[in-house]
C-alpha cells in the first residue's frame, strides 16, 4: 500500500478525505522523514491545510513556524559568512538546502537543513579553514584518527561549529570522497558556478542535480532519504520547467561528472515515487550497463529506503536493507584497502568505553 | 507481547498515547495519570511515545529508551530512571514541537480569579510552590509549560503530575503526609526526583484557557529577606523571554505575543523561604487589590 505521506505529497488534495487515524500517521510519518513543514505549506497552497482537523493543522504550522526561523538565522549566518570568503577573496559557495534555500528554488519550501555546507577549491580550503577559525567557528573537538580519516580521505574538512551562535558548517573541495568510483573533475564544478544573491553562489543547475543526486545514491545512512528523493523531485520539475533543453544538459553533464549511474537511480526512483518521467532517450542514455538485473538488487533496497521509517509503513527486510545499504556506501565511497582497516577501527570502538552513551 | 501499558490520554489541549513494555511503569502510571480523561478511539494522536526495554551492555545496568513516534532521539537511559525519563520525554514533545502558542518555561497555578505564572531557572522554587498551591485548594495548569495564545492573556491547561526534586520532596512530604506520590527516582543528573499528583481541583482537566493574571518570578531563599515586590515591566519581559521556549522561534510574532501578555499584566519579584508565607502572599494576588 502507498504511504498516506506519499499520497498526500502527490496529491495533496487527497488529504483533505483523510480519517482522523490516518492524519495522525500522515503527521508522523512526515515528521520522521523531516518533510512536516515542506508537506504543511504544499497543502496550504493546494487550498486543503485550512480544512484539515484543527489538531492536525497545528502540527503543520509548528513546523513551518520552525523552518521560518531556520530560514531567518541561515540569512544572518550568510551575512557573516560572505564578509569572511569576501577579504578572503574567495567565492562563498553554498551546497544543498543552503543553497536551495538562498536561492528560493521551490524545494527550499519548508526544507530543514542541519548544517551550512560550503564547496572551496582544494588549494585554499586550508585558508579557508583558517578564516573562518579567526571569525568564531571552530573545530569540533575528535580524536585524531577521525581528524586525519576527515582531511586525508574524505572530501572535507571536520565540521566547523561556531561558538557563540552555534551554526555548523561543512566545508567540502569536491562533491564526492576522491576515493569514490567516479572519476570526477571537481575543478569543472567551479566553471558553471551561478550566482544566488550578492556575494553567494551556488552550483548550476545541472550540478545541483547531480550533486544531490550523487550524495544519495553513495551515501551509507539514510536519515532521510525521502527527503532527499523530494529535493530530486522538485529540482527536476523546476529546472526541466525552466531552462531549455535541460534533460538533454543535465544527461550530458552527468557524462562529463562520471555520474550517470546516481543520476539515473535518481530518475528511476523519481518517477517509481512521484510519477515525474524524464523522455526516455535521456533514461537509455544514461541507464548503466546490466540495469535489469541490477535494478532487482537496487529496487530491493532503495524501495525500502525511500519509506518513511514508521511502523505503519515499513516493509519486511528493511533493517537488512538498511544494513546492506551502510556496507554499500562505503565500499563505493572507499576502495576495500582503506575500507576494512577503516570500519574495523570503528567496530571495535563501537564495542569500547569510549563511545558510551554516543 | 502485549504491552504492559497502552493507552490514550487527553492532557491539555494534546493526546499522548502512552505504551510501554516495561511492567513496573504500570503502577506509577496507575496512580498519577488515573483520573486523567481517556481519549476516544479514533483520536487525533499528537504524541505517541513509548519506553522500550533496549539490550545492556556487557557488565552494566539495565536500559531502556524513550522513543516518540517509534523513533529514538536520545540515548537510553538506566531502566531505573524509566518512569522520569518517560515524564521528561512527554515535556520534550510540547518544548520542541508546539509553536501555536508563546510557551514560557513556567509553571502556572490558578483560582476562579484568574491564573498566575511562575516563570523560572530551574532552582527557582517554581515546581514546589505549584506543588504547595495545589495541595492548598488551587488549581495547577503546569509545573513546566506556560502555554500563551498569541493576541491573548490566556494561559491554556495543561496539567501533568509535578516534578520534585531532592528537599522539596521531603517539604511535601512533611507539610503533607498523605499526599500522592510516584516512586522517587535516585540518581539521576537532578538527584531524586519524585512526581506529585496535583489534581485535586475539580477543574485540573477542564481544557478551557484562563486568562493571567499576574506574573510573579519566584525566588527561594533559605536565609534571606521575604517579600513580594513589584517588578518592571522591562526586566519581566526579558526575564520571561529569556526562559521561554520558543521566544525567538516566533520571531515578531513571539515580541508582540509576549508583549500583549506583559501590557497591563503586574508583574511581581517573590523571595520566600516559609511556604506558610509564601501561600499568603499568593492568596493576596489571588484576592482582589494586585489589579495593574
Amino acid at each position: 500500500m502507498t504511504p498516506v505521506l506519499l499520497e498526500a505529497l502527490r496529491q495533496p488534495r487527497s488529504a483533505a478525505s483523510l480519517s482522523t487515524a490516518a492524519l495522525t500517521l500522515l503527521v508522523a510519518q512526515a515528521r520522521t522523514t523531516n518533510l512536516l513543514a515542506a508537506l504543511g505549506l504544499r497543502l496550504e497552497a493546494a487550498g486543503v491545510l485550512e480544512d484539515l482537523a484543527p489538531e492536525a493543522r497545528r502540527h503543520f504550522r509548528s513546523a513551518v513556524l520552525a523552518q521560518e526561523k531556520q530560514q531567518r538565522d541561515l540569512a544572518y549566518e550568510l551575512s557573516h559568512l560572505a564578509r569572511v570568503f569576501n577579504a578572503l577573496g574567495e567565492p562563498l559557495v553554498l551546497l544543498k538546502g543552503a543553497a536551495y534555500i538562498a536561492a528560493g528554488l521551490d524545494c527550499s519550501r519548508g526544507r530543514l537543513i542541519s548544517d551550512i555546507d560550503l564547496l572551496v577549491t582544494e588549494a585554499s580550503i586550508d585558508r579557508a579553514e583558517r578564516s573562518l577559525q579567526s571569525a568564531g567557528w571552530e573545530g569540533v573537538k575528535q580524536d585524531t584518527y577521525d581528524d586525519r580519516y576527515y582531511r586525508r580521505w574524505m572530501h572535507e574538512i571536520p565540521p566547523l561549529v561556531h561558538r557563540s551562535r552555534g551554526s555548523v558548517l561543512d566545508v567540502h573541495h569536491t562533491i564526492l570522497p576522491p576515493t569514490a568510483g567516479p572519476r570526477l573533475p571537481a575543478e569543472r564544478l567551479f566553471e558553471e558556478l551561478q550566482p544566488i544573491v550578492p556575494g553567494v553562489q551556488g552550483l548550476g543547475a545541472e550540478d545541483m542535480v547531480l550533486h544531490s543526486a550523487a550524495h544519495l545514491f553513495y551515501e551509507s545512512e539514510f536519515p532521510h532519504a525521502l527527503r532527499d528523493l523530494w529535493d530530486q523531485r522538485c529540482l527536476l520539475l523546476q529546472f526541466s520547467e525552466q531552462i531549455p533543453d535541460f534533460w538533454d544538459r543535465l544527461a550530458a553533464r552527468a557524462g562529463i561528472m562520471d555520474l550517470e549511474t546516481p543520476l539515473w537511480l535518481s530518475l528511476r526512483y523519481v518517477d517509481m515515487h512521484f510519477a515525474i518521467s524524464p523522455p526516455p532517450e535521456v533514461l537509455a542514455r544514461l541507464r548503466p550497463k546490466a540495469a535489469a538485473l541490477r535494478s532487482v538488487w537496487w529496487d530491493f533496497l532503495f524501495r525500502r529506503i525511500f519509506r518513511p521509517d514508521h511502523p505503519s509503513t515499513r516493509l519486511r527486510f528493511h533493517a537488512t536493507a538498511e544494513q546492506l545499504l551502510f556496507v554499500r556506501g562505503h565500499a563505493l565511497r572507499m576502495p576495500p584497502w582503506l575500507l576494512l582497516p577503516h570500519l574495523a577501527r570503528k567496530g571495535l570502538r563501537r564495542l569500547g568505553p569510549a563511545t558510551e552513551g554516543a | 507481547m502485549a504491552p504492559a501499558l497502552d493507552q490514550a490520554l487527553r492532557i491539555g489541549p494534546y493526546t499522548y498515547r502512552i505504551r510501554s513494555e516495561l511492567p513496573e511503569l504500570a503502577a506509577p502510571v496507575a496512580s498519577l495519570y488515573g483520573t486523567f480523561p481517556k481519549a476516544d478511539s479514533g483520536s487525533y494522536i499528537d504524541f505517541d511515545v513509548s519506553l522500550s526495554p533496549v539490550r545492556r551492555r556487557p557488565g552494566g545496568p539495565a536500559r531502556a529508551i524513550f522513543r516518540f513516534d517509534h523513533r529514538d532521539h536520545f540515548a537510553p537511559v538506566e531502566r531505573r530512571h524509566a518512569f522520569a525519563t518517560l515524564e521528561w520525554g512527554m515535556n520534550w514533545c510540547v518544548s520542541v514541537h508546539c509553536n501555536e502558542y508563546l510557551k514560557l518555561h513556567a509553571g502556572v497555578v490558578a483560582t476562579e480569579t484568574g491564573a498566575i505564572v511562575l516563570p523560572g531557572v530551574p532552582g527557582a522554587g517554581k515546581s514546589t510552590l505549584c506543588a504547595l498551591l495545589g495541595l492548598n485548594g488551587w488549581r495547577v495548569l503546569s509545573d513546566e509549560h506556560a502555554l500563551v495564545t498569541p493576541g491573548t492573556k490566556e494561559v491554556t491547561p495543561i496539567y501533568r503530575p509535578i516534578s520534585l526534586k531532592n528537599e522539596s520532596i521531603t517539604l511535601i512530604e512533611t507539610l503533607h503526609g498523605d499526599a500522592i506520590f510516584g516512586p522517587p527516582i535516585v540518581d539521576t543528573h537532578k538527584g531524586t526526583v519524585s512526581h506529585l499528583k496535583a489534581d485535586q481541583h475539580p477543574d485540573t482537566f477542564d481544557p478551557a484557557p484562563v486568562t493571567v493574571r499576574a506574573i510573579v518570578f519566584p525566588q527561594y531563599r533559605a536565609d534571606g529577606e521575604q517579600q513580594l515586590a513589584r517588578r518592571s515591566k522591562t526586566s519581566s519581559f526579558l526575564t520571561a523571554a529569556y526562559h521561554a521556549f520558543n521566544y525567538s522561534l516566533l520571531g515578531t510574532a513571539g515580541f508582540e505575543a509576549m508583549r500583549t501578555l506583559i501590557d497591563g499584566t503586574p508583574c511581581y519579584d517573590l523571595q520566600y523561604r516559609d511556604p506558610a508565607w509564601a501561600l499568603r502572599a499568593f492568596d493576596y494576588l489571588a484576592r482582589g487589590d494586585a489589579d495593574a
